[in-house]
């Protein structure tokens, strides 16, 4: 791991199970990892990008700790882990994947690529809307001949377009209904 | 493809890919619900779905409201009027999704997506999707949550190949139209002319085409 790796904080309070998958994980990314709901939020900062979340725990649950997450605003994609499949409708709960357990090694890869891929497409969406306002404002205060020799409004334009194309290229243009829930829920809590 | 002529009358709404998404917006105060009601009725009359996201009235007056021969399992309705997020299936069939305001932007995807899945079991491949006023989401949530949750929106419409029409009232600045317009693949203004509703196309920079007639919005009411 390099400290510029994505953080992924493991809260589980089986210690066999949290080794685990830091053993999995530590390659690609900094792990973080905590035996409790209590020491899972003390560990929690705007440093962690995915929090793996025991759903069963002693202490604060996974739902209470979530709901502490929710509650606080902080910017991190939740993954919940649960001891069987939920029979709930998973697009009401407020975390962004689940995993059932045993969890495989491929399947927790997949689950971190695919929640910091939802980070990304964030962190696009945020700028493109800061470029488009951005844009609308030189568009406000200058007239169209102004505009043309405008180099800042050019270069505007050209990263929008590369915006755009990234966007559309992220999550496969959201075409999977817990994607475009857990985006728009980011919206939503933001 | 989906062809809008009949409704809007310009050349470029003959063939409209599916996922497009069009701002509807009102200049002169006249409502911009007749606009989004008349797509949907239009698609409707041409076997196509539809879904209603209808902010400031219920349901059932919605659907009156949309003034077609409406088959039930050709529409769903996204009510934000409700008391909580809750599913319910209306005497006649159709599927109604409520949340209890309009900013619940969370609510309302889920509801979108409940009423995708549940056209698409009914055979529906195609199928247009209005929203009433986006001004209200736009008024509730602020520019940037309002123009992320368009984007979205749209993209997940260009996933299912359905077609989008936003309305937008009139109070709203040019600017703030330009920046939601981003979120759309077209703006369209639209006014009540001497000789009845017009439109023109909005584009980039604020400048805008000539004013023509619209054919059908006032015909369906």
């Amino acid at each position: 791991m390099a400290p510029s790796d994505p953080v992924v904080l493991i809260v589980e309070d089986e210690p066999d199970v949290a080794e685990t998958y830091r053993l999995w994980l530590e390659d690609s990314y900094t792990v973080e990892t905590a035996r409790n709901g209590d020491e899972g939020l003390d560990k929690l900062d705007e440093s962690v990008d995915v929090v793996l979340l025991d759903r069963m725990m002693p202490g604060l649950s996974g739902d209470e700790v979530l709901e502490h997450i929710r509650e606080q605003g902080i910017d991190c994609r939740v993954a919940m882990v649960t001891a069987v499949e939920p029979d709930f409708d998973i697009l009401e709960m407020g975390f962004d994947a689940y995993l059932s357990k045993p969890v495989k090694s491929d399947a927790l890869d997949e689950t971190v690529e695919n929640l910091l891929e939802r980070s990304t497409y964030d962190s696009l969406l945020q700028e493109y809307y800061a470029l488009v306002e951005k844009r609308a404002t030189l568009e406000a205060s200058k007239n169209a001949a102004e505009l043309d020799d405008n180099e800042e409004y050019e270069r505007l334009k050209e990263r929008l377009g590369e915006l755009r194309e990234d966007l559309s290229e992220t999550l496969g243009g959201i075409e999977d209904d817990e994607e475009f829930i857990a985006t728009i829920r980011n919206i939503d809590d933001n | 493809m989906y062809d809008l002529s009949a409704v809007l009358g310009f050349d470029w709404a003959v063939t409209l890919g599916p996922g497009t998404t069009l701002c509807l917006a009102d200049t002169d105060g006249t409502d911009p619900t007749r606009w989004v009601d008349a797509v949907l009725a239009d698609g409707l009359r041409n076997g196509e779905a539809a879904v209603l996201v209808s902010m400031d009235r219920p349901a059932t007056a919605a659907l009156d409201d949309l003034g077609a021969d409406v088959a039930p399992r050709s529409v769903c309705v996204i009510d934000c009027q409700g008391t909580e997020r809750t599913r319910r299936t209306l005497d006649d069939g159709t599927f109604v999704y409520s949340v209890p305001d309009a900013d619940d932007l969370t609510g309302i995807g889920i509801g979108l997506t409940a009423c995708l899945d549940r056209l698409a079991a009914a055979g529906h491949d195609r199928g247009r999707v209005g929203f009433h006023s986006f001004g209200v989401i736009l008024d509730r949530v602020g520019q940037q949550a309002a123009f992320k949750f368009a984007h979205v929106v749209s993209s997940r419409l260009e996933s299912a190949g359905f077609l989008g029409a936003f309305g937008l009232e009139q109070p709203h600045s040019p600017k703030s139209r330009r920046i939601l317009g981003e979120a759309f693949d077209r703006t369209l203004e639209l006014r009540q002319g001497a000789q009845g509703p017009e439109g023109r196309t909005l584009g980039r920079r604020g400048d805008s085409g000539p004013w023509r007639a619209v054919p059908a919005a006032e015909s369906d009411r």
